[in-house]
């Protein structure tokens, strides 16, 4: 990271986490392979990092790698799945020694788990032992982490935490089997908010519910985060949830990040084609009607390897370069460069956010992105497009077609 | 009798999976027939039961009178008599070749029959379903919690008949009732899928939907079952023999094991006569258990012991 | 409880079931059973007044219409009369089974506990090391289950009493015993037990390693282990609280259908070690026709079998919650 401009802070006011160099957790060129008899590499050459205190999300389709490399982060992969190359690495706090991940003997590592990082499951109700009672599965926790703790002790904390979710805690002595959808997903998060971790990392925890229990939940995890101050690592498949609710987010496309910015930037000025495909997948509730798009064709099998950009067959603005040159994701800032200074409403911006795509590339594209991915109209914006809904602009970086 | 009937009501139980057979069934067949030849288990089952299907066919052909009495009484193996010979002097090779054929006989046939009643009772109660399923199962239940063996041993003590015929029916008749269970639970859980919904929306003849819909799926459970119920019918059999209960004048290895009992082998020491027979015994149910385990493997992938690296849980 | 009371509802049914059974046996079959009995018992000495009568109700020739036999059987049932042995004539029936029943029972049902519990455990740890050297006794252990219950008998009491005398040859209890409480013969009839005890457990351990390992395999992929897995559990916490505990389920069941061969399977083992056990009774009744003996142990074992079971299925209602939901 570059060094930042020095910002002036207003009496009484407080250094926003954004704006910190603090970072807790940072994968470094991660890659995964799972092997066989078709090898596949599922997350490839990732770099991503979270900071103290911020909701980073994680989105993208189903088969792009995102779980893998959520169990990648939490040295969770099972054979055939292999760490090939990268390291995690997990800061205590600001000044301490950063602990690699990968490093970690097999007493370090369990010492480690749940107790700086711990993680939710997709599907909370087979994430909970079916034939033993909360009150166990809490206790289990407790026992190895915390082995001084008394009964009495373990007892009336795990009523805490089941207080703290918003569940009745005399249902500690319940099964899971005798709880709804909602309130599993519920004693799961406070499972993982027991030893007060540094990091909880999220994989899909409301795709299973139903909206009005989604809503609940997520204004649960808000509520929880702001009170105990943990950091979130949110991956999920719907880009507008994540909007909401995560302060900077990475796009994964192909088992790579495409792009990794402030989430009001992306909803913004989404500087990746795939993005902004995205983007104009859903419809915005308050805003303008429109048409909505979605983005033919389907993504890469993981298992192939692609010569060029991975979206490029997909994308409406490939040109030249695209098919044969991969593209590295690469830093962008607000002042420098390309893009216009972007007045992101009511929050401070970040420096600089990163995207891997050509035309951001000043060497590749000197004519500069398209307006749609500087923050300029979106195609299919009603009110103010001069477009054909779908259509692709002409002369892309000054080519001609 | 050992636990094999229960651990197959577990494997069965997980065998679960089973998809549709639908079109294509030559291709699958010859792709299941590759990875059967794979699993080194299975080729060694197939090449012991083959030999010893051979042996009952041609064996006795090759062999001469085995209840002639043409040597001396309870002599060690020799170059004339290959396995020595029995108290009266008969020839024991002879004997245990001559009872390859007896053996499979009942083990088959009686294996045959209790396959055919718990599938029609089975699938079909199942398939059923309402009252008559519920009276059904609860038969089953109750025949199957009721110990087969003393059954058998009383019922055979009233009948005292000639032939093998009685104990094949009786066999049969007192071990349907474990997989009919399993195939009831299997039929209930695939009559509710979808495809099965179709076919009796699409009006298809109940007949045509257990053959052509439900029985594809049970099909490897089917000969699971088969499989286990053929050891277990020789296993019985050859108990109730050696125990002197059933038909005492078809040569079988059961029978041999019997006189050898009763003609004081084991304390003359006369291994070479009553060892044979029950290893022959054993290495059937060896080659079928095999068999099976082969199938298994080939149905539950995650049953299947890959050469994988020592790299293990790392990262 | 529905689930107690469905269970306890469907042994009821199962014990009528098998006492009815009982009663219609010998009617099923030609010829007139009793004749031959009270010849028999003629020969013995003479039968005490109303045997006749008695052995008429229980082997159903006779006055009265079926109907009122089966009244007549069930009350006899009732006072736990079930006839006079031919055998050991005229202890009564009951008496003989009674005496044969502890040692069956403490015997068997000792080697099948451990079989059981030795066999779940090498299952469980075969199937969290996936490759390891308990693999390794699968392929054995597959060839012992196919192997008959009796002929390891004959091979292990060839084997290890006469060939090398580590085991005595027959019996329950040396000859120079007397039965009772003294060490000297409970060390003798443990002496004796171990043989038929080592068959047992050889036997049938196979199954219940085969069975747990397979289901642990399963169990290991499933999401709460991973999960427990992700909150640094210890391994060996892991193994018994998650895994086992839910991979043990179908063998519970299975072991509750495995009674009723093990039973079986006794009956010989008892036969080729001349123990002198209930099964080792049957034997003796129907070589000598004794047929009131005969269907008597036939109906003790059944009704034995049906109350292990019971227990055992009310146990698996304790273990897995789930069963207790009222649904």
């Amino acid at each position: 990271m570059r060094a930042a401009d020095p910002v002036e802070l207003a009496p009484g006011e407080e250094l926003d986490p954004l704006l910190s160099d603090d970072v807790v957790l940072r994968a470094d060129h991660v890659s995964v392979v799972y092997d066989g008899d078709n090898p596949t590499r599922a997350v490839r050459d990732v770099t991503l990092e979270l900071r103290r205190g911020e909701v980073l999300g994680i989105a993208g389709e189903s088969g792009c790698g995102k779980s893998t490399l959520a169990y990648a982060l939490m040295r969770m992969l099972r054979p055939p799945a292999r760490l090939t190359g990268g390291r995690i690495i997990f800061s205590d706090h600001v000044g301490g020694t950063p602990v690699d991940v990968m490093a970690l003997e097999a007493e370090e590592l369990r010492h480690f788990r749940w107790r700086k990082l711990s993680m939710v499951f997709q599907s909370a109700m087979n994430a909970l032992n079916p034939v033993t009672s909360l009150r166990k599965q809490f206790s289990d926790i407790f026992e190895t982490h915390a082995p001084e703790m008394r009964r009495d002790d373990r007892e009336q904390r795990s009523r805490e935490l089941l207080e703290m979710v918003g569940i009745d805690p005399s249902r500690i002595a319940s099964f899971p089997h005798e709880l709804s959808g909602g309130m599993r997903q519920r004693v799961v998060i406070a499972m993982a908010l027991a030893l007060q971790p540094d990091v909880v990392i999220m994989d899909e925890p409301t795709t299973a519910l139903d909206v009005v229990v989604q809503r609940e939940i997520l204004d649960e995890i808000e509520r929880l985060r702001e009170e105990l101050g943990f950091s979130i690592v949110f991956i999920t498949h719907d880009l507008s949830l994540l909007l909401e609710i995560s302060d900077r987010l990475a796009v994964m496309y192909g088992g790579e990040i495409v792009e990794f910015a402030p989430s009001a930037q992306v909803a913004r000025a989404p500087a990746h084609p795939y993005t902004l495909g995205l983007l104009e997948s859903f419809p915005d509730m308050r805003g303008a009607r429109r048409q909505l798009h979605g983005i033919p064709g389907s993504p890469p099998s993981l298992a192939e390897e692609v010569a060029g950009c991975a979206f490029a067959p997909r994308c409406d603005y490939a040109f030249a370069p695209c098919a044969s040159v991969k593209p590295r994701l690469g830093e962008r800032s607000f002042l420098a460069g390309h893009g216009a200074a972007i007045d992101v409403q009511g929050q401070r911006a970040s420096r600089t956010w990163s995207v891997a795509c050509h035309l951001h590339d000043p060497d590749l594209c000197p004519a500069g992105p398209p307006q749609e991915l500087t923050g300029g109209d979106r195609a299919g914006d009603a009110e103010t497009s001069t477009e054909e809904p779908g259509g692709v602009p002409d002369a892309i970086c000054g080519e001609e077609e | 009798m050992s636990a094999i009937g229960a651990s197959t009501l577990l494997d069965a139980g997980s065998a679960g999976s089973v998809r549709p057979s639908g079109g294509g069934v030559g291709h699958r067949g010859v792709v299941a027939a590759r990875r059967l030849l794979r699993s080194s288990r299975m080729v060694v089952g197939v090449v012991l039961l083959v030999f010893f299907v051979l042996v009952a066919l041609v064996g006795p052909h090759l062999v001469g009178n085995p209840n002639a009495f043409v040597g001396p009484s309870m002599a060690g193996p020799s170059a004339r008599f290959w396995l020595g010979t029995t108290m009266p002097g008969q020839n024991i090779f002879y004997q245990l070749v001559d009872s390859t054929s007896g053996t499979l006989e009942v083990g088959f046939v009686a294996g045959a029959l209790a396959t055919l009643v718990s599938v029609v009772i089975g699938i079909g109660g199942g398939f059923v379903g309402g009252y008559i399923d519920e009276i059904l199962a609860l038969f089953s239940n109750v025949i199957l919690i009721i110990p087969g063996l003393p059954l058998i041993i009383v019922v055979a003590s009233y009948v005292r008949s000639a032939s093998l015929l009685p104990t094949i029916l009786i066999i049969a008749f007192t071990s349907w009732a474990g997989y009919a269970r399993v195939l009831r639970g299997q039929t209930l859980s695939i009559r509710n899928r979808d495809y099965v919904l179709a076919a009796r929306v699409a009006g298809e003849k109940t007949w045509r939907i257990i053959f052509v819909e439900i029985l594809p799926s049970e099909l490897a459970v089917i000969v699971s079952n088969f499989i286990f119920m053929v050891i277990f019918a020789i296993l019985t059999q050859s108990t109730l023999a050696f125990l002197g209960i059933g038909d005492l004048s078809t040569l079988t290895w059961g029978n041999m094991l019997n006189v050898a009992n009763n003609d004081e082998a084991l304390t003359s020491g006369a291994w070479w006569w009553f060892v044979p027979p029950g290893l022959c015994i054993a290495l059937v149910g060896t080659a079928l258990a095999l068999i099976n385990f082969g199938l298994d493997e080939m149905l539950n992938p995650r049953l299947r012991v890959y050469k994988v690296s020592k790299a293990r849980r790392k990262g | 409880m529905r689930y107690v009371a469905r269970k306890l509802g469907f042994y009821l049914v199962a014990a009528w079931a098998a006492i009815t059974l009982n009663f219609f046996l010998p009617r099923l079959i030609p010829g007139n059973p009793v004749e031959i009995l009270m010849s028999r018992l003629d020969e013995s000495g003479s039968p005490p007044p109303g045997e006749a009568h008695r052995l008429a109700l229980l082997l159903g020739v006779g006055t009265g219409g079926l109907l009122s036999q089966y009244w007549h059987y069930l009350d006899a049932l009732a006072h736990f009369n079930l006839g006079v042995s031919v055998t050991d004539f005229p202890v009564p029936v009951s008496q003989v089974i009674a005496s044969a029943l502890p040692w069956t029972l403490i015997l068997v049902g000792t080697a099948t506990v451990i079989s059981f519990v030795v066999g779940i455990t090498l299952g469980a740890i075969a199937g969290w090391k996936r490759g390891s050297w308990v693999d390794s006794l699968i392929p054995t252990t597959t060839f012992l289950t196919a192997i008959p219950y009796f002929w390891l008998a004959l091979l292990l009491l060839y084997l290890l009493a006469f060939v090398f005398h580590v085991f005595p040859l027959n019996g329950g209890y040396g000859a120079s015993e007397t039965p009772g409480w003294t060490w000297s013969f409970i060390g003798s009839a443990i002496d004796h037990s171990i043989l038929p005890a080592l068959t047992i457990v050889i036997a049938s351990i196979g199954g219940w390693l085969l069975g747990m390992r397979n289901m642990t395999v399963t169990t290991l992929s499933d999401d709460y282990v991973v999960a427990a897995e992700a909150k640094g559990l210890s391994p060996r916490r892991i193994l018994i609280g998650y895994a086992a505990r839910n991979a043990v389920m179908p063998s519970i069941t299975g072991f509750a259908i495995s009674l009723g061969f093990v039973v079986s399977g006794s009956v010989a083992m008892e036969y080729v070690f001349s123990y002198p056990g209930i099964g080792y009774e049957l034997l003796q009744a129907v070589n000598n026709e004794d047929y009131a003996l005969a269907q008597g142990i036939f109906l003790v074992i059944t009704l034995a079998v049906l109350a292990a079971n019971l227990i055992v299925d009310l146990l698996y209602g304790f273990v897995d919650p789930r069963t207790r939901q009222s649904r």
